[in-house]
Parts: C-alpha cells; structure tokens; sequence
C-alpha cells in the first residue's frame, strides 16, 4: 500500500463505478469536444460547473482532493495565459502600464480571447478529470477490447498498469526504510541516497520482470491475456441523461457563440 | 510410475554454487508432502525443476514417467501448478477476476468454460467478494489465495506450494492448512509444500522430506521424521512442540500415546486421563 491516494485509487471506488463505461467516456469526450469547438466562453464554463457537480455530487469525489487537482491545470493556464493577455492586439485598449522601455497594454481583443482559452482550459480539465475520476483503468482495457484496439496494445497497457503500482510500492519501501536510517539528513546524503533508490529500484525491477516471465510461464502463457470484463449493461436513464445534456450543451453552445467577455 | 521422480537430481547456477546435488525425490497420487530445510536449503530450487522452470544441471525430473521436454512441457505445467512465494511475483493482471483466468485461458479453453473455472476457483477459495479488486488494494493473506486460486484454475493434479504460511496470520495460516487438506481427499489432489515453519507439517503432510544445502538428507512419515531430534537440529529444524512435550512426558514414565497432531494428542491425553480414573 502507498501512503498517498492516487487518482485511480479514487476511480475504483467512485460512487458511479456501476454505470456503463462506454456512456461515462462518451461523456467526457463529447463534452471536451463540445468544449474546443465553442466560439465562446459561456459553453465551456458551463461544462466546467456542471461535470464538477457531477464529480463531486454524483460519483462523491471529495471536493478538496478535486480542487487541489484542478490546481496543477489551472497554475499552468493562468501563466500562458498571461502572456496572451498582453500580446495579442485588436479592439480598444483596456489597460495600459508604461515601462521604461515599452507600454504593456491589454486591448478587448486580448482580454476575451484569454478568457475564452481561461474557459476551455477549465471545461476540457473538468471533462478529463471526470472520465479519469469515474472510470478506472481496468474498465478502460475493457472498452479498449471491446473496440478491437491490437492485443499485444492491449496486453503491455495491461502489464504497465499492474507494474506502476508495483513500482510506486517498491520505490516507497526503499525511500522510506532509507528516511529510518536518515539516508535524506543532509543535501549531499539526499542526492546520495536517490541514486541508491533510483540503483536498486532498477535491479529490483529488473528482477520483477524474470519473475513475471517465470510467472506467465508457469501459467502456460500462449499469447493470450486478460478475458474481457462484462461492462455493467447501459442504463436507459444514463443513455437518455447523457444525450441530453449533450443537446443542451449544443444549444448553449450554439445561442451564446457571440457573447464575449467585453 | 511415480506422479513426480526425480532421479539424481542437481542444479548448478552460476557455474558453480551447487544448489541441489543428487536429490532423488518421489510423489506418489493424492499424497501430501512436506520438504522442510532452513532458510538456503534449495527447497524452492527444488519446485522449480517440477514443472521446468529450471532444467536439471545433470540427473532427471519424470512427471508421470516422462522426461521434460519442449513437447510436453505445457502438458507438464497444466498438471503441476506452482504457486511462488511471494504472490506478488505471480499476480500480474489488472483485476483479480483477470488473473484467476489467465491460466484457463492460456489453455485453450472456451470462454464460458473459463468463467466457470474462474467462479469454482473463487469459491473454493472463498474470496467471491474480491473478484473485482485490483491486487493492489488487497492484504498479503489475499493476495495469497488468489495467487493460489490462480493455479487450481487450471486443475492441476498436483500442486506445489513454496512456504505457503510466509506472511499469513494464524488465522490466515489455519484456514490455509484446513483447505489444503480437502485437496487430496475431494479431488484427489497431491499437495507437496515447503515450510520451516515444523508446527504446521503433522496438520497437512503425510511425508516428509528433509532437505540441507542442497541434499535430502532424510524421508519418511511424520512419525519417522520427528523422532530423529539430532538430524533435525543439525539441519537448523527442530521437533514440533506437540510430539516433544508426549515424548518427554512418556520418558518420564506417564502412560501416554504418542501423538503429532493438536487433536491425536487431545485424545491420547484425555485416554491417559480416563485410564488414571
């Protein structure tokens, strides 16, 4: 076990975890779709709001663990941003500060398009967010198979997805058993003791694969991999639910095309 | 014909630490059988070579009677079913449903017949609630059966456990030795393990070898086994606390059966108790 909850830990106990794989991706695809293609920023704040309420409402995500990882998106938008705030010119002029050796101005041209990337930032964050959030990984491979992705795809997406998490185990053991023995007391003990953990992580991983191949041996492996799951059946409610919001997403998108910020 | 032979069997690695020498070892149809040895003994060594994972130095392995060959290996390794040590090295897909199917599977077997092998498996094992799980949100004891369960889904006919009890609770070590021992009677089942964990060998082994540095040193029924306290503390082992205590007790002249397992010492001592009367 880990010390910190990962993001999958969240999605294979998610409130929605019952519902059909397939209409949660649609979902979220359809809604960053949506989202992309909107002229303005009214459909994309409307997507963010509402799949978060589902995030945290209907599959009972707790709302600070969501706002924290809205945070790393959102610190990464607000400083490209800035930049296309002050450089990209048309319409009358906002704000102005004089430097010495240049003016910095903010013209309408420059405020609504940031705010518009602002918006789809957001709204595509909260998509992805609600497709990684409400369906873990092992009901994606389902998906995957059942859209006839290549197996051997499929087979080392399915490896790499057991082995993350016994490397993340692995790794921790070895950062924590060497934080016992105060192998992180000074700088220069710090960097020693990494490269230590980044060797013996290596071997040991190493050493994992000999296994696996033994292990798959011992199993008589023939090239064959994970059975599919059985994805829960599509409930008729979730199936109307989701073509509805999709339409209504499509008429504000296609009502507030002209609304900008200023 | 012997379920499993081993005639003269030694194992090399790295061209010079010899693991096994000259081991001669024999499984007979639903027995149970233990391979006890200290730490480093080649006890797991041992197993590896039963299903060819490991190819002799020199010596042979027969399953059934045959040599182990490129032919008949995935014969070999569907009716032997190694389940390692640690059930990390041996669990590897995303969901626990997924691994109990991988061998099945591997098999050739149907899709409907793999189901039915994976429900039997969990069932058998008594973990039904864990079939969505990911293995790594599940305790060591779980994990462990469902590495077991991995390997009775192929319904080998013999299965070969490396120190089954490592890591588990009393609790967890109980039901493991109350399930092993329905193998060889409701299925006719072999059931060869390792352990230096002594306690354990009366409850769930029939015979027993003693294994050290590599060489078996000796063999026979527990009752054979357990009188030899010089041979087993020259091999870092030692008698189970239940025939020592009768042993003592009857060199000290109290009228008692002697008895290896918690209920056969249960009864030979309320005999005594009753006799007194």
């Amino acid at each position: 076990m880990t010390m910190h909850r990962l993001l999958e830990d969240f999605a294979q106990e998610n409130a929605l975890r019952d519902v059909n794989p397939g209409v949660k991706i649609l979902l979220g695809l359809a809604s960053i779709l949506l989202c992309i293609s909107s002229p303005g920023p009214v459909t994309p704040l409307f997507i963010a709001v509402s799949l978060s309420a589902a995030t945290v409402g209907l599959a009972r995500i707790p709302p600070r663990f969501y706002a924290r990882l809205l945070l790393v998106p959102a610190s990464f938008a607000v400083m490209s941003i800035a930049v296309i705030l002050f450089l990209t010119g048309g319409g009358a002029v906002l704000v102005s500060i004089p430097l010495p050796i240049f003016t910095l101005t903010v013209t309408t041209g420059g405020a609504n398009l940031a705010f518009l990337l602002v918006a789809r930032v957001l709204g595509g964050m909260c998509s992805l967010f609600f497709i990684s959030l409400t369906t873990p990984m092992t009901d994606i491979f389902t998906i995957m198979q059942r859209l006839r992705f290549p197996t051997v795809f499929i087979d080392l997406a399915m490896l790499i997805y057991r082995f993350i998490f016994v490397v993340i185990d692995e790794a921790g053991q070895i950062y924590r058993s060497q934080r016992m023995r105060l192998g992180y007391g000074t700088f220069s003990e710090s960097i020693r003791s990494f490269g230590m953990l980044a060797g013996a992580l290596f071997l040991r991983t190493w050493e994992s694969g000999e296994h696996l191949v033994r292990a798959m041996d011992a199993r008589c492996y023939d090239g064959r991999f994970g059975l599919p799951d059985e994805a829960p059946p599509v409930s008729p409610t979730w199936a109307l639910g989701v073509v509805l919001y999709l339409g209504l997403v499509a008429g504000i998108s296609w009502t507030t095309a002209t609304i900008t910020l200023c | 014909m012997h379920l499993i032979e081993t005639r003269n069997l030694s194992y090399v690695y790295r061209g010079s630490v010899a693991a096994l020498s000259n081991v001669n070892f024999i499984a007979e149809r639903a027995s149970r059988i233990a391979v006890i040895g200290a730490n480093g003994a080649g006890k797991s060594t041992l197993f590896k070579h039963f299903n060819g994972i490991l190819k002799p130095t020199s010596g042979e392995v027969l399953i059934r009677g045959e040599a182990v060959t490129r032919e008949n290996i995935r014969e070999i390794r569907k009716s032997v079913g190694l389940v390692f040590q640690n059930p990390d090295d041996q669990i590897f897909s995303p969901t626990v449903e997924q691994d109990i199917a991988f061998g099945p599977m591997n098999l050739g077997l149907d899709e409907e017949t793999v189901a039915h092998r994976v429900d039997a498996a969990l069932s058998l094992l008594g973990i039904e609630h864990l079939r969505e799980r990911v293995p790594h949100h599940l305790s060591g004891g779980e994990k462990k059966r469902v590495a077991i369960a991995g390997v009775l889904a192929m319904e080998p006919q013999v299965l070969v456990l490396d120190e089954p009890t490592a890591g588990l609770d009393p609790q967890g070590v109980a039901s493991l030795v109350e399930f092993v021992n329905t193998l060889p009677q409701k299925y006719g089942m072999t059931v060869i393990f390792s352990t230096h964990h002594v306690e354990l060998v009366p409850e769930i082994a029939d015979s027993v070898y003693v294994m050290d540095q590599g060489e078996i040193v000796a063999q026979g029924s527990v009752a054979e086994i357990f009188v030899k306290d010089d041979l087993l503390a020259r091999t870092r082992l030692d008698v189970p606390v239940i025939p020592k205590l009768l042993r003592s007790l009857r060199d000290d002249g109290v009228d008692v059966e002697m008895a290896y397992t918690f209920g056969d010492a249960r009864r030979a001592l309320t005999d005594a108790y009753e006799r007194r009367r």
